[in-house]
């Protein structure tokens, strides 16, 4: 039950792995900082933690889809996030991709029933 | 007090982080816990106790697992390049034990006796020692180059034509048991060649062989020379064709017609031991090799049955 339940986990987890990148790029229409972001994402129904939510903050700047900058908002320092013009190519390029995907899948759904 | 708890934990995630990034992560990590530590005071309406804040830190997980969510996790070798890596390694681990062998037997053959005792170990350790050494080298090469290999190139000049034919199931041949093969077969041409000795190290022993075996040496080495040679091919591409199966089978043949020669005669071989006063001679009776031509027979015919299956499969 146990080992059957890991391998769910685990395939669930791939499939969020994927859909995480585009939930943030989604979300980077308007600018947020790390804590705000994930306040975002979890009042929209996706729950991600600290530990991977800021390395894919920075994997994706570091693939310039995000830009950042340091700003003080309400007496706290915090990093700034932003779509970069990259980042808008991609949110769109993806975006069609998931309604492709998504479309196929329904297709695939009403075939086996 | 609260804040001091969070500072010590952003503090400690730093000191995990390289210099590049470790006061950029830190403090957006703090920016992050006293984020949280507001939300939470707000919904409670009240500050956060110190053991309210200590559970929130437990949450988060050890600074040195916090920390590692940040840092790059390269591999050594890439995913997609594994395969040929791994196959590389199995090809340089085979040809670094048939060099070993090789030097080993020229070794053998440059000293007047043979230490059976001393030379297995030595080409053991030096196959294990040498494939360590390989293993390290091909490692560092795939992981100095191995972004920028790309596997398509590798195999670009790839034809369809090449492709094995389809055998029986499980019909592919053990690289480890053909390796065996080889190396036995390898020796055994230089033992009876006498490229090493015949003798067994420094005891007093000697193998006398009949006067019948001078004739039959030439057949015998082009027998096993054959069978060397088919056995370093089947290491090469480890799975049966035709071509393959019906020269092992066909190989039976001549064994056979050697091993009834051989059972003809009164004493085939003869081992002596002891000094030339104190010598003792034992003769092994050609029943022996009756008895070995009946146990070949039965082995050639379990052969033949099994490849025949085999050969309907890929014909």
């Amino acid at each position: 039950m146990t080992e059957e339940h890991e391998r769910l986990n685990k395939l669930t987890m791939e499939l969020r792995r994927g859909v995480l990148i585009m939930a943030v790029l989604e979300s980077m229409v308007t600018s947020h900082y790390g804590y705000s972001l994930r306040r975002h994402l979890e009042q929209n129904g996706l729950d991600v933690d600290e530990g991977t939510l800021y390395p894919l903050l920075r994997r994706l700047e570091s693939q310039q889809l995000l830009t950042s900058d340091w700003q003080v908002q309400e007496g706290r320092k915090r990093r700034v996030y932003q779509l970069s013009d990259n980042g808008q190519t991609a949110r769109i390029t993806m975006e069609r991709e998931w309604r492709h995907l998504n479309q196929a899948l329904t297709n695939l759904a009403e075939d086996t029933q | 007090m609260s804040n001091q708890w969070l500072e010590r934990y952003a503090y400690a995630v730093k000191s995990h982080l390289p210099p590049k990034v470790r006061n950029d992560v830190a403090d957006e990590l703090l920016s992050d816990l006293q984020d949280e530590c507001d939300y939470r005071a707000e919904t409670l309406e009240r500050d956060l106790t110190d053991d309210e804040v200590q559970q929130l830190l437990q949450e988060r997980g050890h600074p040195l697992l916090v920390a590692a969510d940040f840092l790059p996790r390269p591999s050594l070798i890439s995913e997609s390049l594994f395969p040929i890596y791994a196959q590389l390694l199995r090809w340089m681990v085979m040809a670094i034990a048939i060099a070993q062998v090789c030097v080993g037997v020229i070794q053998a053959a440059q000293v007047s006796s043979l230490n059976l005792w001393q030379l297995l170990p030595q080409i053991t350790w030096g196959t294990l020692n040498g494939s360590l050494y390989g293993f390290a080298w091909l490692t560092l090469i795939f992981y100095l180059f191995g972004e920028s290999i790309n596997r398509a190139d590798i195999f670009k000049n790839w034809k369809p034509d090449s492709l094995p034919k389809v055998t029986a199931q499980g019909a592919y041949i053990s690289r480890t048991g053909t390796a065996i093969e080889l190396v036995v077969l390898t020796y055994f041409i230089a033992w009876i060649n006498r490229v090493i000795p015949q003798s067994l190290g420094d005891n007093p022993i000697e193998l006398v062989f009949a006067d019948g075996w001078h004739n039959l040496l030439p057949w015998i080495t082009a027998l096993m020379f054959t069978s060397a040679l088919l056995a370093a091919v089947k290491l090469v591409s480890p799975y049966w064709t035709r071509p393959k199966a019906l020269i092992e089978l066909a190989l039976h043949i001549p064994t056979l017609i050697i091993l009834g020669i051989i059972s003809q005669w009164d004493a085939p071989v003869s081992i002596i031991i002891g000094h030339e006063e104190t010598a003792k001679q034992f003769v092994f009776p050609a029943t022996w090799f009756t008895i070995g031509l009946l146990g070949y027979a039965v082995v050639a015919t379990i052969d033949l049955i099994k490849k025949r299956g085999m050969l309907r499969a890929m014909s």
